[in-house]
């Protein structure tokens, strides 16, 4: 309907509608032209800053030979990167991807032109978005000068609430060949500056040997520090006596510091660790023990294998499953343990230990060998019936499929003869 | 009368007063945010060669209606193939098969060297019967899970039971990624793997060859739906960052911690979203033990990643997708709205945005509409309130576009003044949503009602 047919008295409340809509939409169309034409003029400052920097480093690297000094290089590049912005350098020496060289060439212009005072500025702290990716790239970028700050300005940002910033110094002091990124990085291990998995990732990276630094902390009094410790000992193997200490721990009162333990014996021990990993099989804790049983597979020592077995009706699934794995990982040598298990009372013990048979190739080298048989052995047969029988429907179905189109009609006799009736599986 | 007129123009005076004051502070917020190119922590490089990296499973479930296409080797495969190429150190892949095709079957057994193997699994969470088992010969960390059809909750349920790995995720075989897709999907819950128990990331919706070469309304639809995508990341960026709990994005891929799954007892068979239902389960979880806690004890994530990118739907199952959402976000509100402590923003963001939004801006158009039809005011009015729903969507696009640019995988010069000259455009497409929206809340309503019938009977 026309606005003139309206009564007279229009109502205030569609007055004010009127505004209202006038405005926000002459409002609205205004603001997305405007957004969108800075979103096109920020695309053009990027593409230009992206085409200023591509043009440098070319030069930078097609004069690599030519000009050894760095004095030379940035003769070179002063002239194309004069209407460069500061922010552009800098993402460009923290930029990981750009050759060690170029951004060697790239920080000395960033110096010799912003000063380095700058840089110690955005690194020390931030408020805004902006500010914190300036920050994070001048941490970098004062590494990579090897400044006389950097050591105390990345301890500062692994105390900083912003995980971004935290990661990124951690990062950093986990690369650094600095001892003191080392003594920062134990700092804020003992007193939790950050979550310990972050810290303790940045120290097993650390280039430097570190048995030395952590063995005090094997003994310290917050748990969480004992078990990093003697999970990131585990990388030194040839330290002297490290063997006999992990065993000790391996007694913590704290189950995670014991798992650990055995964790690295698995890793760098013998006998020591062998007789630490068995004595943890009876940990009253889950964890403790399935590591244990990994510890024992890492160190294979199939002579513990029966120890092993025992652990397929544990009361807690993951051991059960660190049991089979750890048993699959000794070899087809303990079948002999294995078939003990196959009448255990225990429904698990049995499924458990029939599993292992077929994963070791065990079960099926028997079936191969008397389906070609003519007059199959009884004790053989026996096996497998007993085999069969503790892996239930589903292992034999798969035993028929596995062997095969040639195979298969034979095994299927062969386990219909034992007393196996159901045996469909897809042939 | 006048009542109804005056109670019809305060609210649409309310809905405009709301819809003014999101876009002008997500506008501002964004332009605070800047174009900035986003650069990612270095300890993702650290996470991926780390010994410390923490295992996970991923799940991707197959099924006959995955459709590939027609001449090509199966396509399950290359998507396996990608999955097993992610360039992580400690994962493993279960397969869910249920009923593919029988040509994919065969492709998957033959490609992977599947082997029947029995394997003794928890069934920690009740699910169809599983038929077989199989393990790669070719790749140890394969295993596929012959299983009965099901729902996709009751087959991610199978996962989770045959999972070993602390953490679980599930994969759409349709999402391309890059390798790295993975290691940046569990960056945040490595930084904190106790506290968190799931993490979203997103999945980019993006044009396909043919939809980029098909006619207008399909290029349009097609264009729209990527948009829908990168507002949805900069919500993420912007709103949910330092969210303390999380609802993920309508596509992405969720990184959840294995036993607060089982312990939450899986995964809704019922839920129209089953991602978004346990979201809102674990967090009621994790608030209700201690509300006056802060909810860092086991909170979601909602993080800007990208896991991948997948491409854009047909107008139907566009359509379709739009009543699940919204069906799927009034189930999950009972459950989410008696989420408390420090999460109550999260929840207050969902509402924003899964209801609140839509709602007002179909109000502002619809009411004034009717009010033109009744002659209360002008048509004039009425195409006002459109313009003004669709500019003030399309700064939204803008600002979306500017976050989205600083991030790998920008827009070409060209595509980008197309994308912004079309973005007021997509009011079209927003009215589709609508209907469909309504269409979402309709089938919630009945559910409702026959619940309450049946409660009272």
């Amino acid at each position: 309907m026309p606005r003139a047919s309206l009564p007279a008295a229009v109502p205030i409340e569609m007055t004010l509608l009127d505004v209202l809509l006038m405005s926000g939409a002459s409002a609205v169309v205004v603001l997305w032209a405007a957004v969108s034409l800075y979103v096109i003029a920020v695309d053009d400052r990027r593409t230009r800053a992206r085409r200023i920097l591509a043009s440098a480093i070319e030069t930078i690297e097609a004069n690599r030979d030519g000009y050894q000094s760095l004095a030379d290089r940035l003769d070179l590049v002063r002239p194309g990167l004069a209407r460069a912005s500061r922010e552009l350098i800098m993402s460009a020496v923290a930029d990981k991807d750009i050759g060690g060289s170029t951004r060697e060439v790239l920080a000395a212009y960033l110096v010799e032109r912003w000063g380095v005072r700058g840089l110690e500025r955005d690194a020390e702290a931030h408020r805004t978005a902006r500010e914190k990716w300036r920050r994070i790239a001048a941490l970098r970028i004062l590494l990579t000068l090897g400044h006389p700050s950097n050591m105390r300005l990345l301890a500062g940002a692994v105390r900083d609430n912003d995980d971004d910033v935290a990661s990124t110094a951690l990062a950093l002091l986990g690369d650094s060949a600095d001892p003191e990124a080392v003594d920062i990085l134990l700092q804020a291990l003992r007193h939790r500056q950050q979550p310990a998995s972050r810290i303790a990732l940045a120290l097993d990276r650390s280039p430097q040997h570190l048995a030395d630094r952590l063995r005090p902390l094997l003994g310290d009094a917050d748990p969480v520090v004992r078990r990093w410790a003697v999970t990131l000992v585990g990388r030194y193997p040839d330290v002297d006596g490290i063997e006999h200490e992990l065993a000790a721990a391996a007694d913590d009162v704290d189950p995670g510091v014991r798992k650990a333990a055995v964790q690295s014996l698995g890793h760098i021990g013998d006998t020591v660790a062998a007789a630490a990993a068995l004595r943890l099989l009876g940990d009253p804790v889950p964890f403790v023990r399935a590591a244990a049983l990994r510890a024992i597979a890492a160190l294979d020592r199939d002579d513990f294998a029966d120890r092993v077995a025992g652990l397929l009706g544990d009361h807690d699934w993951w051991v059960r499953l660190a049991a089979k794995q750890c048993l699959e990982s000794l070899g087809p040598d303990i079948w002999p343990v294995l078939v003990r298990r196959l009448d255990d009372p225990d429904r698990f013990v049995r499924n458990g230990a029939a599993e292992v048979f077929q994963n070791l190739g065990v079960l099926d080298s028997f079936i191969v060998m008397e389906a070609a048989t003519a007059d199959p052995a009884d004790r053989r047969i026996a096996l497998l019936r007993s085999v069969a029988a503790a892996g239930e429907l589903r292992l034999t179905d798969s035993l028929i499929e596995r062997a095969g189109s040639a195979l298969a009609p034979r095994i299927r006799s062969l386990l219909s003869a034992m007393g196996f009736q159901h045996v469909g599986a897809a042939s | 009368v006048t009542l109804v007129r005056v109670l019809l123009a305060a609210s649409i005076v309310a809905a405009w007063g709301y819809l003014v004051g999101l876009t002008l502070a997500v506008v501002v917020r964004a332009l605070r945010e800047g174009g900035r190119r986003a650069t990612r922590p270095d300890d993702e490089d650290a996470l991926s060669e780390s010994r410390f990296a923490m295992p996970v499973t991923v799940l991707v479930r197959i099924t006959g209606d995955d459709r590939g296409t027609p001449g090509e080797p199966a396509r399950i495969n290359t998507a396996i193939a990608s999955v097993l190429g992610l360039d992580y150190p400690a994962f493993d892949v279960i397969v869910l098969a249920e009923e593919p095709r029988a040509s994919d079957w065969a492709a998957l057994k033959s490609e992977w060297a599947l082997e029947p193997r029995e394997f003794f699994y928890r069934q920690s969470l009740p699910t169809e019967p599983v038929r077989m088992i199989y393990k790669s010969a070719r790749d140890a960390r394969l295993m596929v899970v012959d299983k009965a059809p099901g729902t996709p909750g009751e087959a991610w349920n199978c996962g989770v039971n045959f999972a070993r790995s602390r953490f679980v995720t599930i994969v759409d075989p349709r999402i391309d990624f890059e390798p790295d897709a993975l290691l940046h999907a569990m960056a945040t819950p490595t930084r904190d793997p106790g506290g968190i128990v799931a993490a979203t990331s997103h999945v980019e919706t993006i044009p396909s060859e043919r939809q980029r070469t098909g006619g207008i309304g399909v290029r349009l639809l097609a264009t729209f739906q990527y948009m829908a995508s990168l507002r949805s990341q900069m919500e993420s960026r912007l709103l949910w960052r330092n969210c303390l709990g999380g609802f993920g994005p309508h596509d992405g891929v969720v990184v959840w911690r294995r036993d607060a799954l089982v312990a939450a007892g899986g995964f809704s068979t019922a839920a129209a979203d089953p991602d978004l239902e346990m979201l809102g389960r674990l967090q009621i979880g994790a608030t209700q033990s201690d509300a006056s806690a802060p909810a860092g004890g086991s909170r979601a994530v909602r993080t800007a990643e990208v896991f991948g990118r997948r491409d854009a739907l047909s107008f139907g199952d566009w359509v379709r997708a739009a009543a699940t959402r919204q069906l799927a976000a009034l189930q999950a509100l009972p459950a989410i709205t008696s989420i408390r402590g420090r999460a109550r923003r999260a929840v207050a963001y969902f509402v924003a945005s899964e209801i609140v939004t839509p709602f007002a801006s179909a109000w502002v158009v619809g009411a004034t509409t009717v009010s033109a039809l009744a002659g209360w005011v002008s048509w004039r009015d009425a195409a006002l309130a459109l313009l003004f729903v669709s500019f003030s969507r399309a700064s939204l696009d803008a600002v979306a576009l500017l976050l989205r640019e600083a991030t790998p995988h920008r827009s070409s010069r060209d595509g980008l003044g197309r994308l912004l000259l079309s973005s007021p455009l997509g009011i079209v497409a927003s009215g589709a949503a609508a209907c469909a929206r309504a269409s979402g809340v309709r089938t919630a309503v009945a559910a409702w009602r026959a619940d309450r019938r049946m409660r009272l009977s």
